[in-house]
């Protein structure tokens, strides 16, 4: 076989590209493993200490790998080129040493940014908390962490979470609720949320328009306490129902309280919102008396609390047909004068 | 954690042929490539991760992969490689190798000596 058709067969070719751009790459391609790494640790709720730690574990010597990647791509320069390269290698080595440190540096010192840059918005969420009354944060306490992607795995940003904390301080018992949104990274962390040396139950609820809302609860009440489970949820394209509210003479009733409360699936599973801390979910109706929920799969049991304007709230349950469906939920009232007299 | 290097090593030269297979299923970063070998050898193969990279540039230039940046999952840049027809041609031979080569160790290991 002539190197020509060795060439056409396997693709082989000389490398004409500029050697640093090359180098550059490299670093970005190792760089970007390690990365994954560090935030697949991260979610899975270690500190980023210990994250980086075990990544480097895993990853080995990263100056070694990068090193072994450069020289082979100078090997691949040809003979003619070979003199010019080694004497580039020299300065290669040292410059690429030097751009690998300061982008492993940078990505290091990102990362680190980015928690700083948390621990300071929890640091100000923690002082209003303080303010209302309660702490989000319970000190010694474990961290609630978790993420939330859709059905092809891809992160969700700004999904609300609404998260009830159960805790039972000296015997008694107490609920709180808090909301958090996820990152661009579709994650959220709760740091010091739950406590490390008592029970402890958590019910986490994510909804985001356009997707079937999930939930989760866990109960941690066996000594030695756990820490929590990450949260990891996959939430499904959802099909939207429109609400219709009437009142008993069929007249649209104007800014009805509507919040998703819960969904029973086909193949069982069951999802809920407390009625606790659900206000950021909460949706009016509009002038005819319509809303549209975005939140639910077509054959889904569904559940609401609804609340007309003057009244107390109550229940709704509907089997959600399909897309676009349109649901006329009834009120008890029989008689309404539409101007109001 | 440190890792136990001696046990559960890679036998030398079937790096590769791990990567070309993983690859048949499509284009991947090293990247998902690590994971998926994590995965699919239900964590019986340990290789530093990093090792991943040598093999495949080395693939790379032996023309039997192809790489392409493009974004990730999560929408960083990543570099995917993916098979060439040369690479599918070698990862044929190479696993044909193989199953003999244990079929010759099996052999070897089954064999019980006639008594007379």
């Amino acid at each position: 076989m002539s190197s020509n058709e060795l060439q056409q067969d396997t693709g082989c070719r000389k490398e004409t590209r500029d050697p640093a751009a090359l180098a550059d790459e490299v670093g970005d391609e190792l760089m970007f493993h390690f990365r994954s790494l560090v935030d697949d640790k991260l979610a899975a709720g270690l500190s980023f200490d210990d994250a980086w730690k075990e990544a480097e574990g895993q990853f080995g010597p990263m100056r070694r790998y990068d090193m072994e990647c450069r020289m082979g791509q100078i090997a691949r320069h040809g003979r003619r080129r070979r003199l010019a390269a080694v004497s580039c290698f020299v300065v290669a080595v040292i410059s690429g040493w030097f751009v690998f440190q300061s982008h492993r540096n940078a990505e290091q010192g990102q990362l680190r940014d980015e928690i700083a840059l948390l621990r300071q918005e929890q640091a100000a969420l923690k002082a209003d908390a303080v303010r209302g009354g309660y702490a989000r944060q319970i000190a010694g306490g474990f961290d609630l962490t978790g993420s939330v992607v859709d059905d092809s795995g891809h992160p969700l940003e700004n999904v609300t979470v609404l998260i009830i904390r159960k805790t039972w301080p000296g015997g008694g018992y107490r609920q709180e609720a808090f909301t958090v949104t996820t990152n661009d990274r579709g994650r959220f962390v709760m740091p010091e949320f739950v406590p490390s040396d008592d029970q402890y139950g958590i019910q986490v609820s994510a909804l985001k328009e356009g997707f079937a809302f999930q939930s989760v609860y866990q109960l941690k009440d066996k000594q030695p306490i756990a820490r929590p489970d990450p949260i990891a949820l996959r939430l499904e394209h959802a099909a939207p129902v429109t609400l219709v509210v009437r009142d008993g003479a069929g007249h649209p009733l104007a800014n009805v309280a509507v919040i998703p409360s819960a969904r029973k699936t086909p193949g069982g599973n069951d999802y809920m919102v407390y009625f606790h801390g659900s206000e950021p979910v909460r949706a009016t109706t509009d002038a005819t008396g319509r809303v549209c929920l975005n939140c639910f799969l077509a054959g889904d049991q569904a559940g609401i609390f609804l609340r007309i304007p003057g009244e107390d709230w109550s229940n709704r349950e509907f089997v959600v047909a399909g897309e676009n469906q349109v649901v006329d939920v009834a009120t008890n009232e029989t008689k309404r004068d539409p101007d109001g007299s | 954690m440190p890792q136990d290097k001696s046990r559960n090593a890679l036998p030398q030269g079937s790096l590769d042929m791990l990567i070309l297979r993983t690859l048949l299923a499509g284009p991947q970063h090293g990247y998902a490539i690590a994971r998926h070998l994590h995965k699919a050898s239900e964590a019986l193969i340990q290789v530093e991760e990093g090792s991943l990279y040598p093999a495949l540039h080395r693939l790379e230039r032996r023309g039997l992969i192809k790489a392409e940046w493009g974004p990730s999952e999560a929408n960083r840049k990543a570099k995917f490689y993916s098979l060439t027809p040369a690479g599918k041609k070698s990862l044929k031979i190479q696993t044909s190798a193989w199953q003999e080569m244990q079929r010759a160790i099996g052999s070897i290991m089954n064999y019980r000596p006639v008594e007379t």
